[in-house]
């Protein structure tokens, strides 16, 4: 039962993000489709395809976090005793938590903000706070992964 | 004794009053290119600043968006990284909403006469809404039409389904209501937008499309007058308390309502000059008078659903419109 709400809660936002980059191309293509064919445009194409990329970037995160699927360069685990390496994932995952702190931070600054001004988007006129949603939830799911990380090593 | 040392120059430090003859350096953000009118008013008032104050009041200029990008200018003086900043309201969609309504259609005759009706109304409508900054003056550019390549709008129809960028949503919005499909395309990216077709056409200025370099490739102006962008200068309110009082007074004296309306007659005289440079390769297309009595009715009664709207939410709208038009006159 643990395995399998373990895997549905990894799976989920993966499956958002698939979904959210899937509609991200379906309304590109149509779009250019319509403009080629003198059907006029979709309106909001850009700004619904800028959502769902944020969409898809944010909700993913937390599950590339997981899998340790960011980009590494690993110059120093060759070169260091491999006792080691465990404990330099750790302080890995540890500087990963510091810089989401200060994003989830700097974003709230500006989420509060784009609510407290009233701010819309441009095209649509869609409050602009609904960006900020995915935004910071994912952060703060990428965040909570990294300090699971510090204490649980690779598992 | 050694005690008393740290105390005595934290209070020597603290206590320290503004230095008269101590140089005081702003730092003044926009996003327009060097090219553009209003970088060359900057240095010009910069240098003005510089010979009244006896070199005691220095701007230092960061055009081209290099402090931050466009959306972002008003909230860098809020937040104190830059002192002074030049921001379009229209970027900020939302945020300025008795401002915006100077971006509906028609309103304006010349950027003149926007800034200085606008100006007229900051003290009892627009002062309030540019919360956290020290409003410097407030502009209108000149009305603008929509630039193309070769797409001519020759009936009130012909809009459907274009894709026009626009520079603020309630342009944006009254492109949706004649017909058409806004898209906010950045500055910087209008002319490559317009070459891959990306877009149809463009809403702003021919002064605006030789400042980002376009000016060359547009063949059709297609004259409706969709509206226009308003401007504020603004400065952090802890930036200008920090001046002596004879430099926050020169500043006052070279801002305020005058200088507004000396920018909106500078932006006429740019437009001008930048047309006559283009005019005799740009066809102007005009809708016949009942096309434009058509497209008009539309735009007028999105105005009207607009301006309802923001009464609905507690904003003196339908006062600042009246106003708005009373001090056109």
């Amino acid at each position: 039962m643990t395995v399998s709400v373990r895997t549905l809660v990894g799976a989920a936002p993966v499956a958002l993000a698939s979904l959210a980059t899937f509609l991200m191309a379906g309304i590109t293509l149509v779009d250019v489709i319509m403009r080629n064919l003198s059907l006029g445009a979709v309106p909001g194409a850009y700004e619904i395809a800028r959502f769902c990329l944020c969409v898809a970037i944010f909700a993913s995160l937390a599950e590339a976090t997981r899998r340790r699927a960011h980009i590494t360069i690993d110059i120093i685990d060759a070169v260091v005793p491999a006792a080691l390496v465990p404990w330099l994932k750790r302080l890995a995952a540890l500087a990963l938590s510091g810089f989401l702190a200060v994003l989830i931070h700097a974003g709230w600054i500006q989420a509060r903000d784009a609510m407290d001004f009233g701010d819309l988007t441009p095209d649509l006129r869609l409050p602009l706070i609904v960006f900020w949603g995915p935004v910071l939830v994912g952060l703060a799911a990428a965040a909570l992964v990294a300090m699971l990380q510090i204490f649980r090593g690779r598992s | 004794m050694i005690r008393f040392i740290p105390a005595a120059i934290v209070a020597a430090v603290t206590a320290t009053p503004i230095l008269a003859d101590e140089v005081h350096t702003l730092k003044l953000s926009t996003f327009l290119p060097p090219s553009n009118v209003m970088v060359q008013e900057f240095e010009r008032w910069a240098a003005e600043l510089d010979t009244k104050s006896d070199g005691r009041l220095k701007l230092e200029i960061f055009n081209s968006a290099q402090m931050g990008p466009p959306p972002q200018q008003y909230d860098l003086v809020r937040t104190g990284v830059a002192d002074i900043a030049y921001a379009l309201h229209g970027f900020t969609p939302g945020r300025f909403p008795l401002t915006e309504i100077a971006y509906l259609p028609g309103l304006f005759d010349s950027a003149e006469a926007g800034s200085r009706a606008l100006s007229a109304l900051v003290p009892e409508y627009l002062a309030d809404e540019h919360r956290g900054t020290r409003l410097l003056y407030i502009v209108a550019a000149p009305p603008i039409g929509i630039l193309t390549k070769d797409v001519k709008i020759g009936t009130a129809e012909a809009i459907r389904g274009l894709r026009i960028r626009h520079p603020g949503s309630v342009i944006g919005a009254s492109i949706t209501a004649a017909g058409g499909v806004p898209a906010a395309v950045p500055p910087g990216e209008m002319g490559d937008a317009l070459d891959k077709g990306v877009i149809d056409g463009i809403a702003t200025t021919m002064e605006a499309a030789a400042a980002f370099r376009f000016a060359d490739r547009i063949g059709v102006k297609n004259d409706i007058n969709i509206g226009t962008g308003t401007f504020s200068l603004v400065m952090n309110p802890d930036s200008y308390n920090a001046l002596p009082d004879d430099l926050k007074a020169l500043v006052d004296d070279t801002t305020g309502a005058a200088a507004s309306v000396r920018v909106g007659r500078i932006y006429d005289q740019s437009e001008a000059e930048v047309w006559a440079k283009h005019k005799d390769r740009v066809e102007v297309v005009v809708l016949p008078e009942a096309e434009q009595a058509k497209l008009d009715e539309t735009l007028a009664a999105f105005a009207e659903t607009m301006i309802a709207d923001l009464d609905a939410k507690g904003l003196p709208a339908s006062a600042f419109y009246q106003d708005l038009r009373a001090a056109l006159k």
